[in-house]
């Protein structure tokens, strides 16, 4: 009974993240599955953009995450959000597997498969599904060629809508550093998708 | 990775004028806010990148919590509440005032559990007939595993069938210290000859395990071996033990 009362709890967004995180604080493995359930999609999202092609990687990196938080729960800290504590493990488990990919020498394969990042398809127009489709992995060839540090304030503040401070809390630097690497990787991914707006070229 | 120069941006008013203004609608402070940043060509390519990415983006989202209207959605909730209903009608799910048909996952829970058990198992026996070779799903605390339908993992125990229950009942039998025993008038009830074995081991199955407050050995099942009388022990220390029963004279406790 309590799992399905908690499942529609979650549903209906009725109990928050921080009453499930005393829950799983508790070993209450039923409020630790409705925080995977809530916030696996947009942690995948995110890996997959910032590994993009690693499919197994991925669900390792996102296992991990979630198991970090299973085994020690004490160190969230409930005056901050649990997605801005979610992402800070995820965000360091994803800088230190791109640190192991660089020292091996292994550099992601360019070529996105957009299906993993968009399975599925909503009723948008053909057309419009399309030029999505044609911007996703334009985007993702263009968010390769940048620095993982760019990469990761620009997933974070425009895929995960966080606001610079939540930024700042994950990546543990100051606000000025989040803002400053926003502005270059916009910079640089509006120039590198230049050929996705042939009207500005003329200009 | 280059550097970059430590600059103070106002990203947020930036951002906001990216999102909301193309290059010839911005007034002249407007411009004089992005231009130390943009020209008017990375302008308009920053522009275009923001409002791209939120449609993509906001599409993604929208995939990962794709829901139907509510009027859509209505026929499939009443179903559910229906099939609901008829499961706790017909009894494959029970409410939480029946606790001893519950799983749960918290020790203090279980404890408790096994508290209100004992103290009713004298008085009620289990509605649910466990059959040999049925298995039964038992909860673990081990750390969850993640994925998709089974959080908590289930161990599968199988209940024995009788003629493995007798061979262990026999071995426990050849294991058995001759020297200790336990008086048979302490409100032990003198099991019947005419019970069937198969019936006192289907209903010890049933009565499987009830563990004690700490500090009280509790007598699981009796049984007659070579025409003694045994009594299986449950010890404050959580273990089986068979003992031979005594008579109120001091004497093992035999059939004849």
């Amino acid at each position: 009974m309590k799992v399905i009362s908690m499942w529609w709890s979650n549903k209906t967004g009725q109990v928050d993240d921080a009453e499930l995180m005393a829950g799983v604080l508790k070993r209450d493995a039923d409020d630790f599955r409705c925080l995977y359930d809530r916030h696996k999609q947009s942690l995948m999202s995110f890996l997959l953009r910032m590994h993009p092609g690693e499919s197994e990687l991925v669900q390792d990196l996102a296992q991990e995450t979630f198991a970090r938080i299973w085994e020690k729960p004490q160190l969230f800290n409930p005056e901050y959000k649990f997605k801005t504590w979610l992402f800070t493990i995820a965000a360091n488990l994803s800088k230190s597997e791109w640190r192991k990919m660089q020292v091996r020498g292994k550099v992601h394969s360019p070529g996105l498969k957009a299906e993993e990042v968009k399975k599925g398809s909503l009723d948008t127009a053909p057309d419009v599904q399309t030029d999505l489709n044609l911007f996703s992995q334009s985007l993702q060839e263009a968010l390769l060629k940048l620095d993982e540090s760019h990469r990761n304030v620009f997933l974070l503040r425009y895929q995960q809508e966080f606001s610079i401070k939540e930024i700042s809390e994950v990546l543990e630097v100051p606000e000025g550093t989040v803002k400053s690497r926003l502005f270059y990787a916009v910079k640089k991914l509006g120039g590198m998708l230049n050929h996705l707006q042939p009207i500005y070229q003329s200009m | 990775m280059e550097q970059e120069p430590n600059i103070q941006i106002p990203w947020e008013s930036i951002e906001h004028l990216l999102k909301t203004h193309d290059w010839n609608s911005l007034n002249p402070e407007q411009r004089e806010t992005i231009l130390p940043f943009f020209n008017e060509i990375e302008y308009a390519q920053a522009r275009q990148l923001l409002i791209q990415s939120e449609a993509l983006f906001s599409e993604e989202r929208s995939i990962q919590v794709a829901k139907k209207p509510f009027l859509r959605r209505l026929p499939y909730g009443i179903a559910a509440a229906a099939a609901l209903a008829l499961l706790i009608s017909l009894g494959y799910l029970t409410l939480p005032n029946q606790p001893q048909q519950l799983a749960y996952s918290k020790s203090e829970d279980r404890t408790q559990l096994e508290r209100s058990t004992n103290m009713s198992s004298n008085e009620n026996s289990h509605s649910e007939q466990i059959k040999p070779g049925i298995p039964i799903p038992v909860q673990e605390e081990s750390a969850p595993q993640l994925g998709e339908s089974n959080l908590k993992p289930k161990r599968e125990v199988v209940v024995v069938s009788n003629s493995e229950l007798e061979e262990i009942q026999e071995a426990e039998m050849d294991a058995l210290p001759s020297s200790a025993g336990v008086a048979y008038d302490q409100g032990i009830p003198e099991p019947t000859q005419t019970e069937s074995i198969s019936s006192r081991k289907s209903r010890r199955a049933e009565e499987s395990s009830p563990a004690l407050p700490k500090g009280i050995p509790m007598v699981r099942d009796s049984i007659w071996k070579n025409d003694t009388l045994w009594l299986l022990i449950k010890t404050p220390a959580g273990k089986d033990s068979l003992l031979p029963a005594f008579n109120s004279k001091g004497k093992v406790w035999t059939r004849r």
